[in-house]
C-alpha cells in the first residue's frame, strides 16, 4: 500500500474508469433509495405505518415494497457489477475493453431504461413488486425499461468476449488470467440465464401491457421468470466469490489457496445456475413432481461449487492469517487484518452467508419448502444473500474501489468500520426475527399492519425487526455519508487498488480442458434443454393465453 | 511439488464430504416423498381464468363430503378474498383442497399444515391436509395480490367428534 497514487484518471485505462465511476454513482443513489423505502417496511412490521403521511410520494405500503426490491435487488445489484467486473477484467488482462461506443452506449442504454421503468414506478403505475407476476399488469414502460437493463448487460458481455479476444490474439499461449476468467464466466452465465425474462418481457408483457394481445398465461410467464430468477442470484453472489477469490486473499496478507479449483467452481455455476427454477415453483400447480425433482436435485449439485468456494477462500484466509502469526485451528482467523475496512466488510459477509447457505439447503428441500414458502423465513433468507453476502461484500469493494476510482483516499475508516458491524449486527436480529416468524407461519409480502389474523406468537418479533431495519438504515446511512465526503472533500491521495492474490496452486496446475468454452457452453445447453424442455414444450402445446390484465392498486 | 501434494490432500478431503452432503440430502428427500407421503403439488389440468364461476367444480364453491372422514373444499381465490372462506370440519377429517384463481395469483397457506400452495389464474391446484385436532384453523393469501392483500384470509373450524 505504498505505492501511492493520486488517480487513475491519468492512466492508460482512463475512459474504463469513467465507466466505472458512472455505473457506481447510479449504483449507490439506487441502494440509497431502496435503504429508505426498506426503513418503511422494517417499521411497519413494528406496528409503525408512515404511508398515510407519505403521500402523494408513496401511494402504499406495496409501492414502497416495489421501489424497495426493485432498487436493491435488481438496479444496484447490475449497475455495480456492470461497473466492477469489467474494471477488473481490464485489470488482469492489462487490456483496455474492445470499444469506446459499447462501453458508453452499455451505460446509457441501462440509465435509459432504469429511468423509463423508474417513471410508472414512482407514479404508482407499477405496484407489481420487483416480481410483477402476471396478469397483475403494470405500465407498459416498466417492462420495456427494465427490457432495456437487461439487453444494456448483454452487452457488456459482448465488450468483455470482444476484450478477451484482442487478449488472446495477443498472448496466444498463456493461461487466462483468474480474475478474468471469474468475470466473463459471470457475464456468460448471466446472459445465457436472461433469456428467460428477456421472451417473458418481449413475448408476453410488453404486447399484453400495450394491449396488442388480450391474454397472459400466469405460470408460463412465471416459468420464464424463474428461468432467470434464481441464476440472477448467481450474478449477485458471484461478482463477491470474485473479490473474495482475486483481491481478500492478499487483503488478508495472504495467497490464494487453488487457483485450479476456484475454475472449476466457476465452470460448475455456468452450468449449473440455470435449469434450477422450478424450486422457486415447488408449490405451482401444472409442473409435474418428477421435474420439481429433477430441479431440486441440480439445486442440490449446486451447493457443491459453493462449497469448493468456502473451502477455498477460508484456506486463503488461513494462509494470511498465519503469515500474521496466527496460530492453532481457529485462533488464526483473530489475527486478519480486521481494521481494513474493506476487508471487515467482507470476512463478515462471509460469515453471514454460511447461514444463508444453510437456509438455500432447506428451501431446495421440496418436504420442508412447505413449510417456508413464501413466508417471512424467505425474507430473511433473501436479506442474508442479497443483502448481506453481496451488499455488504459491495460496500467493502466500494472502501478501496471509490477512493481509488476518484483519487481520495477513504473519509473515515473508523466510520466504515462501525458501518459493517452495525451492519452485521443488525441483519443477525432483522433476520433472526424473520427467519422464525417465517417459522410460525408468518407471510411475506404483506402489510403486517393491516392484517385481520395476528397470531399471539408473532407479537414479540415484530419489534425485533423493526429494531434490526432501523439499524441497518443507520448503517446505510454511515456508509452513504462516507461515501459521499469521500468523493467530494477528502484531501488524502488514495492508495493504489489492491493487487491481485497470487496462488499456492497456480493456474499451470489446472486442467487445460477448464478454457476450452465450447465444451463448458454445451453441457450447459444440454442441461437447460433436458430440465426446461418438457415442461415448457407441455405447456406451450396447451396454453390458450386468456388471463387478462388487472390492476389491482 | 511437496507443498502441491498437500493442497490436493486438503482438497480431497473437503471435497468427498461435500459430494455427500447433497447426495445425502437428496436421498432423504426421496425418502420423505415415497416414505412419508409428502407430496408437491403437480399437474391438474386448467381452467378457463374467465369462466371460473361456470365451470365445475368452481360453480360451487364449498365442502362436499367424499365418505367417512373424508371431504374436499372447492375454492376459489379471487381480490381479496377467499370463497368459501368459513368452513367447518370434523376433527380427523382428510381434506383435499381443489381451487384455483379468477384474477390475479393468489396463494393459500394453512400454517402447521402440507397446505401450502399457489393458486394460478388458468391452474387447478389440489392439496390433501389432515386436521386432528379441534380448533381454528386461519388459511391466507400469501402472494401479493394487491391493496387489499393483507384481508384475504379465512378460517377453518375443526370441531370435537
Amino acid at each position: 500500500m505504498s505505492n501511492m497514487t493520486r488517480s487513475l484518471n491519468g492512466d492508460a485505462y482512463r475512459m474504463e474508469s469513467r465507466v466505472t465511476q458512472a455505473y457506481l454513482l447510479v449504483a449507490l443513489v439506487a441502494l440509497f433509495g431502496g435503504a429508505v423505502t426498506g426503513l418503511l417496511q422494517g417499521l411497519d412490521n413494528g406496528g409503525i405505518d408512515l404511508y398515510p403521511r407519505l403521500a402523494p410520494v408513496l401511494q402504499s405500503y406495496y409501492q414502497g415494497l416495489s421501489v424497495h426490491g426493485v432498487l436493491n435487488a435488481l438496479v444496484w445489484t447490475t449497475f455495480f457489477i456492470s461497473g466492477f467486473l469489467p474494471f477488473v477484467t481490464v485489470h488482469s488482462l492489462k487490456t483496455p475493453l474492445a470499444g469506446r461506443l459499447l462501453s458508453w452506449g452499455a451505460f446509457w442504454l441501462m440509465l435509459a431504461g432504469l429511468i423509463l421503468a423508474a417513471v410508472p414506478l414512482l407514479r404508482d403505475e407499477a405496484t407489481v413488486l420487483f416480481t410483477f407476476y402476471p396478469p397483475m399488469q403494470a405500465n407498459w414502460a416498466f417492462y420495456v425499461g427494465l427490457t432495456l437493463v437487461v439487453v444494456a448487460t448483454w452487452l457488456v458481455t459482448l465488450n468483455l468476449v470482444l476484450t478477451y479476444r484482442t487478449w488472446r490474439r495477443a498472448h496466444p499461449t498463456e493461461r487466462m488470467p483468474l480474475a478474468a476468467f471469474m468475470s466473463l464466466v459471470t457475464f456468460v452465465m448471466w446472459t445465457i440465464a436472461s433469456l428467460g425474462i428477456a421472451a417473458e418481457m418481449l413475448f408476453m408483457l410488453i404486447p399484453w401491457s400495450l394491449g396488442w394481445v388480450a391474454g397472459t398465461d400466469a405460470l408460463i410467464a412465471r416459468v420464464l421468470f424463474w428461468y432467470t430468477g434464481h441464476p440472477i442470484v448467481y450474478f449477485w453472489i458471484l461478482p463477491a466469490y470474485v473479490s473474495w477469490y482475486v483481491f481478500v486473499p492478499r487483503q488478508a496478507g495472504g495467497h490464494l489457496f487453488s487457483d485450479p479449483l476456484a475454475r472449476v467452481s466457476f465452470v460448475l455455476f455456468l452450468m449449473l445456475s440455470t435449469p434450477l427454477g422450478f424450486h422457486h415453483q415447488f408449490e405451482d400447480p401444472g409442473i409435474g413432481e418428477g421435474w420439481k425433482f429433477v430441479h431440486m436435485f441440480i439445486t442440490f449439485a449446486v451447493f457443491f461449487p459453493s462449497l469448493m468456494t468456502f473451502f477455498n477462500v477460508v484456506a486463503s484466509l488461513e494462509s494470511g492469517g498465519r503469515a500474521r502469526g496466527g496460530r492453532g485451528w481457529v485462533s488464526w482467523f483473530f489475527k486478519l487484518p480486521w481494521g481494513d475496512p474493506s476487508l471487515a466488510c467482507q470476512l463478515l459477509a462471509m460469515l453471514t452467508f454460511t447461514f444463508g447457505g444453510i437456509g438455500g439447503l432447506i428451501n431446495a428441500s421440496g418436504d420442508l419448502n412447505l413449510v417456508v414458502h413464501n413466508t417471512a423465513w424467505i425474507v430473511g433468507h433473501l436479506h442474508l444473500t442479497v443483502g448481506t453476502a453481496v451488499t455488504l461484500t459491495f460496500m467493502g469493494i466500494t472502501y478501496w474501489l471509490v477512493p481509488v476510482l476518484w483519487g481520495r483516499a477513504l473519509w473515515s475508516r473508523r466510520l466504515a468500520l462501525v458501518q459493517a458491524w452495525l451492519w452485521a449486527f443488525g441483519m443477525l436480529l432483522f433476520s433472526y426475527s424473520l427467519h422464525t416468524l417465517g417459522l410460525l407461519g408468518m407471510p411475506r409480502r404483506t402489510q403486517i399492519s393491516g392484517i385481520d389474523y395476528m397470531q399471539p406468537e408473532w407479537k414479540m418479533y415484530l419489534p425485533l425487526v423493526a429494531v434490526g431495519g432501523t439499524i441497518l438504515f443507520l448503517s446505510s446511512l454511515l456508509y452513504f455519508l462516507n461515501m459521499a465526503l469521500t468523493i467530494t472533500v477528502s484531501r488524502q491521495p488514495a492508495p493504489a487498488m489492491p493487487e491481485f492474490a497470487a496462488a499456492l496452486s497456480g493456474p499451470e496446475d489446472a486442467p487445460a480442458i477448464l478454457d476450452r468454452w465450447p465444451v463448458w457452453l454445451a453441457l450447459s445447453t444440454v442441461l437447460i434443454l433436458f430440465a426446461y424442455g418438457p415442461t415448457l414444450y407441455r405447456l406451450l402445446a396447451t396454453a390458450s393465453f386468456d388471463s387478462p390484465g388487472f390492476r389491482v392498486w | 511439488m511437496k507443498l502441491n501434494s498437500t493442497v490436493y490432500l486438503y482438497e480431497l478431503l473437503w471435497v468427498l464430504p461435500s459430494l455427500a452432503l447433497p447426495v445425502g440430502m437428496f436421498a432423504v428427500l426421496l425418502v420423505t416423498t415415497f416414505g412419508a407421503e409428502v407430496h408437491l403439488p403437480g399437474v391438474e389440468g386448467r381452467v378457463d381464468p374467465n369462466k371460473v364461476d361456470s365451470t365445475a367444480p368452481f360453480d360451487h364453491p364449498g365442502v362436499v363430503q367424499l365418505g367417512p372422514g373424508r371431504y374436499e373444499v372447492h375454492m376459489v381465490g379471487q381480490v381479496w378474498s377467499f370463497d368459501p372462506n368459513e368452513i367447518h370440519l370434523p376433527a380427523g377429517a382428510e381434506v383435499t383442497f381443489v381451487a384455483t384463481s379468477s384474477d390475479v395469483v393468489h396463494g393459500l397457506f394453512i400454517p402447521y399444515t402440507h397446505t401450502n400452495v399457489m393458486l394460478l389464474p388458468g391452474q387447478t391446484s389440489r392439496v390433501t391436509a389432515r386436521f386432528d385436532q379441534p380448533g381454528h384453523y386461519r388459511f391466507f393469501c400469501h402472494e401479493y395480490c394487491g391493496l387489499g392483500h393483507q384481508t384475504m384470509s379465512g378460517e377453518i373450524v375443526v370441531e370435537a367428534q
